[in-house]
């Protein structure tokens, strides 16, 4: 499982993230929610490396990958989907996915090319698309390559940073019920960071709550679907 | 009509020249985000050190690869002294740091090679044969073949391998690249080594024809240069396009104008293009979704 103890993470000057522990167990898929600038971003950058907090710690079934870069971290069993999914655009959709095992190509090509068509079966519409280039396909599309380059390296954990961002809802909707699949046919563990609150906790098991760099809330998807606080200030029901 | 073709095989020959310079320059600028002002260098070392080997009684054919591999691994180090452990400063000094490599590499030259100009043997007979009606050295000929090849080895790799196509994403876009595994680090010291590659051979390809000296790296630097300007700085078809375009320039505006003007035609033209198209000629628009 991935462990995250005591975390502190500055960028520049300003501390972004302050204290935070979470866990997230096999099999589960855990979104963390809050609003712009609470430091959802700087929190999977930083289990993923590309920032090193100055405290705490980092454990992904008990190895200690805290102070590793992100191109080390994902030989450890860590995917980042990043921000505004990143693919390639000059790159074809099969060689976007074959730079995602980048850190297998050289060890064991067939796997590579058998994980190619396992995506290419899952997302249909990346089957479809397959010899078009990353920078030609649709926002839905360029999100559900991002994750499938993330899932080439066979990871453990996936961390995703905002898949919903700029998409329709009934993509979203798709995106995160491919989410559930792969959790279900890869059994890969899953960070979820979502602005878009609603959609994030209908596919969720567990939620926290992020505030200004801590944690305000940790519960299953009802439990904090249910909380006051939660109703009032990011789904915007009244409580009495 | 027999001049044209001349001056249109003259300008492709010299324009093959310019176009691996050009790829050198994209493949270093877009992996590390510097342009290399020592560029040119490397064509000069590769232009001299050939020359030693065949003083040293090897022959030439042996010699150019031998000095390509020199030169690669020349480049490697500059990577790894010079580039690496400043690696996160800021473009402008990474430039300057790479200007210190070019007068460095200058000076040592100047040391070992001293002022007098070198010149390299031909490299195939060299007998005027007639094409087209145009008359031209079979020198020439072998030359833009042989530079013909490269390119198309070099696009070959760039598209086709799996290394290649590791390289141009981390030319891309660095940091998902890195998401991917890949250490860029390490595809920064590669960069520098072919073009540190690519240079030796534009460096060896003209030194037959022009005389090679320790500070001809200069010139044909900037020339490069501009043919990477001119491709639009992010693409190896642009630069490829870029230099053939700049050599044909040279030989047109030298054969129709006047030689005294090549220069200026050819700057002119690159001021042209600024203010036209800064973006460069031969890039194609390409959307992203937001």
């Amino acid at each position: 499982m991935l462990k995250v103890h005591n975390i502190q993470t500055k960028i520049g000057r300003i501390e972004i993230l302050d204290n935070l522990s979470m866990e997230v167990n096999e099999g589960e898929l855990v979104s963390v929610i809050g609003a712009n600038g609470a430091g959802k971003s700087t929190l999977l950058n930083t289990i993923s490396g590309v920032y090193t907090p100055y405290a705490g710690e980092v454990t992904l079934f008990g190895e200690n990958i805290t102070k590793l870069p992100p191109h080390k971290t994902i030989r450890k069993g860590l995917a980042l989907v990043p921000e505004g999914r990143q693919v390639f655009p000059g790159h074809t959709v099969i060689e976007n996915l074959k730079l995602g095992s980048y850190t297998k190509y050289y060890r064991n090509i067939k796997h590579v090319q058998d994980n190619v068509e396992k995506m290419l079966q899952f997302f249909p519409n990346l089957q479809k698309h397959q010899h078009n280039l990353g920078g030609n396909l649709s926002g839905g599309e360029q999100q559900m390559l991002a994750i499938a380059r993330a899932l080439m390296s066979d990871p453990k954990v996936i961390l995703l940073d905002e898949p919903s961002m700029g998409l329709a809802p009934k993509i979203v909707n798709e995106i995160l019920n491919n989410l559930q699949q792969i959790k279900k046919e890869f059994g890969t563990m899953i960070v979820l960071v979502e602005q878009n609150i609603n959609a994030a906790l209908k596919v969720s098991d567990r939620v926290y709550v992020l505030e200004e760099g801590q944690f305000v809330l940790e519960g299953t998807s009802e439990e904090v679907a249910n909380n006051p606080d939660v109703k009032s200030a990011y789904l915007g029901i009244e409580t009495a | 009509m027999d001049l044209f073709m001349q001056y249109l095989i003259t300008g492709l020959t010299i324009g093959s020249v310019y176009a691996l310079l050009a790829v050198g320059f994209v493949t270093i600028y877009n992996v590390t985000g510097v342009l290399n002002l020592a560029q040119g260098e490397f064509a000069m070392l590769g232009a001299l050190i050939s020359v030693t080997f065949v003083q040293a009684g090897l022959s030439i054919y042996i010699s150019i690869p031998l000095a390509i591999v020199c030169t690669a691994l020349i480049g490697f180090l500059v990577e790894r002294l010079a580039i690496n452990p400043v690696k996160g400063a800021k473009p402008g000094i990474l430039i300057v740091i790479t200007l210190g490599v070019s007068i460095f590499l200058k000076g040592v030259a100047l040391l070992i090679w001293g002022t007098a100009p070198k010149s390299l043997p031909p490299l195939f007979e060299n007998k005027p044969v007639q094409i087209l009606g145009a008359v031209v050295n079979t020198q020439s000929l072998w030359i833009f073949l042989i530079l013909a090849i490269h390119l198309v080895a070099l696009y070959w790799f760039f598209d086709k391998t799996f290394l290649g196509s590791a390289l141009r994403a981390s030319e891309r876009n660095a940091h998902a690249a890195t998401l991917m595994g890949i250490n860029v680090k390490n595809m920064s010291a590669i960069a520098f080594s072919i073009a540190a590659a690519l240079g030796a051979l534009a460096g060896a390809m003209i030194a037959p024809l022009t005389d090679a000296t320790y500070d001809m790296g200069f010139f044909i630097g900037i020339k490069g240069f501009v043919a990477m300007v001119f491709g639009g700085m992010h693409s190896i078809q642009g630069a490829v396009a870029g230099g053939l375009l700049l050599g044909m320039i040279e030989a047109f505006s030298g054969g129709y104008v006047s030689t005294y003007y090549t220069d200026a035609i050819a700057f002119g033209f690159l001021l042209f293009v600024l203010f036209i198209r800064p973006q460069g000629l031969f890039t194609k628009a390409e959307g992203t979704h937001v």
